[in-house]
């Protein structure tokens, strides 16, 4: 089995180099190698920051080839996931989100995305706000009118 | 470009991600809480296309069942989860609807997150739930022979669904022209939400002695009734975009062979991932008799599963009702060869002491939630729901 190796360059320049089975998990990679005539530096990932690139190739290179036929390789796959998640703060995990989304990796997306909705479930109005960085725009008879309407949701 | 400045609603991320891959995983209550948390976002959650969104990546999931049944004046609800062995229960208050503790309000049916009932003074409503809105409808007409509305009331036969053509929902009641005698032509009122008025489309011929406020059941577009419980050949069909009926027979089985010597056979409508599915079962003489069988719509009925004393867990006996399952069937023509084995779990009442359980098919294990309907031959009729933020707004 041939083990080609394909570049990744992050936006500041930084090459990471990879099985292209690891590659190619990502739906805009495999496109971009498909279609483009390679960079000499390798293929040019412009929104993806090294600091971001670096993760999401640690969560390819896990999960390329790693088909689990049993239950107790699928729950490793999964405490692995779980660990992954856990050292990221709240600022990489969004990054990490638009990465997954600019380039195509389903899984990644949807574990991150499942984390911050996890998050978010039980969370306050004012968590929220806090979370994202939101500025309240109601005035306070708005805020209390939208409140009312749906108190039972804040039992 | 760094990532993070690309801010529209607040969020690091930009609203069509947010909405698509974060919002539409949260549950309905929480969506509702933080329509305050700013202007952007009460706009986001509450438009059109985000609910639809939201209801298909649940209804996708099918990880949750919402059950709900009517016991003393109140609504229960409870919330299983196939992830989860632990039970919510909750009360919900009807609050715009006035109705006394008995009869309890009528469940006519449900579809996209919405029920549509009618309370005990004929006020007829469509209720979400999740959101706890509630809008009323019409009165519905009834047809007078006879003058007696509540006998004309019990011999009804409902319907709710939504007409994906038109995008909007349907109410169907099928009367009795002859209420006392229950026999020959029955009328069809169809009233659609939209407009919220009643037509008077047909006249069908039916042997309605068993319209007894029968809901049909709402799956893809078509509602299903069983209005022959003692010779049960086939189903009616209502096409709700169409309006018109149909029959569809039940699998040659049920009407052919003869294994239970004459006994009595209970049939029941029900769905099962999505399809239709129908529900055999011998009426029970004593616990230690058990016959239960599953069949499942396809391209034709097909045979799921069968339970009988033999397989017999303490849960089945003596009679079962079957609230819903977790999970997709699969369609056989879907050529997706690196599908995940679903997990598919059906999830039953047991019509005397009220135990609810689940069954796998493919494991054949039970798993017992550890929770009761109180007294479960008075909460029925069960509904189960799939909770979303749709709106009864015009």
């Amino acid at each position: 089995m041939s083990t080609k190796k394909i570049t990744l360059l992050s936006s500041d320049r930084e090459q990471f180099i990879v099985d292209e089975a690891v590659a190619i998990q990502s739906q805009t990679i495999k496109n971009l190698i498909e279609d483009t005539v390679p960079d000499e530096d390798g293929i040019p990932l412009p929104v993806v920051h090294s600091r971001i690139l670096a993760k999401v190739t640690e969560y390819l290179t896990k999960h390329a080839n790693y088909k689990p036929h049993n239950d107790a390789a699928k729950e490793e796959l999964k405490n692995w996931d779980v660990k992954f998640l856990g050292k990221l703060d709240n600022n990489t995990l969004f990054d990490l989100i638009l990465a997954a989304n600019y380039l195509d990796i389903k899984g990644l997306l949807d574990l991150t995305c499942q984390a911050v909705a996890d998050l978010m479930k039980g969370m306050s109005v004012e968590e929220v706000r806090k979370l994202f960085n939101i500025e309240n725009d109601f005035t306070p008879e708005e805020e209390e009118a939208v409140r009312k309407e749906n108190q039972w949701a804040f039992d | 470009m760094s990532c993070s400045e690309v801010q529209q609603c607040g969020s690091p991320l930009p609203d069509d991600v947010f909405a698509r891959e974060i919002l539409v995983r949260l549950p309905v209550k929480s969506l509702v809480r933080f329509k305050s948390v700013c202007k952007a976002w009460r706009a986001m959650i509450t438009d059109h296309d985000f609910t639809e969104m939201h209801l298909h990546h649940q209804l996708q999931l099918n990880q949750q069942l919402n059950i709900l049944f009517t016991y003393s004046d109140k609504i229960h609800r409870m919330v299983i989860k196939s992830t989860d062995s632990t039970v919510q229960c909750d009360d919900i208050a009807l609050k715009e609807l006035e109705h006394s503790n008995y009869p309890y309000p009528r469940f006519w049916g449900y579809c996209n997150g919405l029920v549509c009932l009618e309370t005990d003074t004929f006020e007829l409503a469509l209720w979400n739930p999740g959101t706890q809105f509630c809008r009323r409808l019409r009165y519905r007409p009834i047809y007078y022979h006879n003058f007696d509305s509540i006998s004309s009331a019990f011999a009804t036969a409902y319907g709710f669904g939504y007409d994906g053509q038109i995008k909007d929902y349907k109410m169907v009641a099928i009367n009795p022209v002859d209420v006392v005698n229950l026999r020959g032509h029955c009328v069809v009122d169809v009233l659609t939400l939209g407009d919220n008025s009643w037509r008077r489309i047909a006249f069908i011929n039916l042997s309605s002695s068993s319209l007894q406020y029968q809901s049909g059941k709402f799956i893809k577009g078509i509602i299903y009734w069983n209005l022959n419980i003692l010779q049960p050949e086939k189903l009616i069909c209502f096409d709700i975009h169409y309006e018109v009926f149909n029959e569809l027979r039940l699998p040659n089985v049920f009407y052919t062979e003869n294994i239970f010597n004459g006994r009595r056979c209970k049939i029941e409508i029900s769905e099962l991932g999505g399809r239709l599915a129908v529900v055999r079962e011998l009426q029970p003489s004593s616990s230690y008799d058990f016959f239960h069988e599953v069949w499942v719509m396809k391209e034709d009925w097909v045979k799921m599963y069968s339970i009988d004393e033999s397989q017999n867990s303490y849960l089945w006996s003596p009679s079962v009702s079957l609230i819903g399952s977790f999970g997709i069937i699969e369609d056989k023509k879907k050529k997706k060869k690196k599908k995940k084995k679903n997990h598919f779990e059906i999830v039953y009442m047991n019509n005397r002491y009220g135990e609810l359980f689940s069954y796998n098919p493919s494991t054949e294990a039970f798993r017992d939630f550890n929770v009761r309907v109180e007294e479960p031959a008075r909460s029925k009729p069960v509904l189960v729901y799939v909770e979303s933020l749709v709106s009864l707004d015009q």
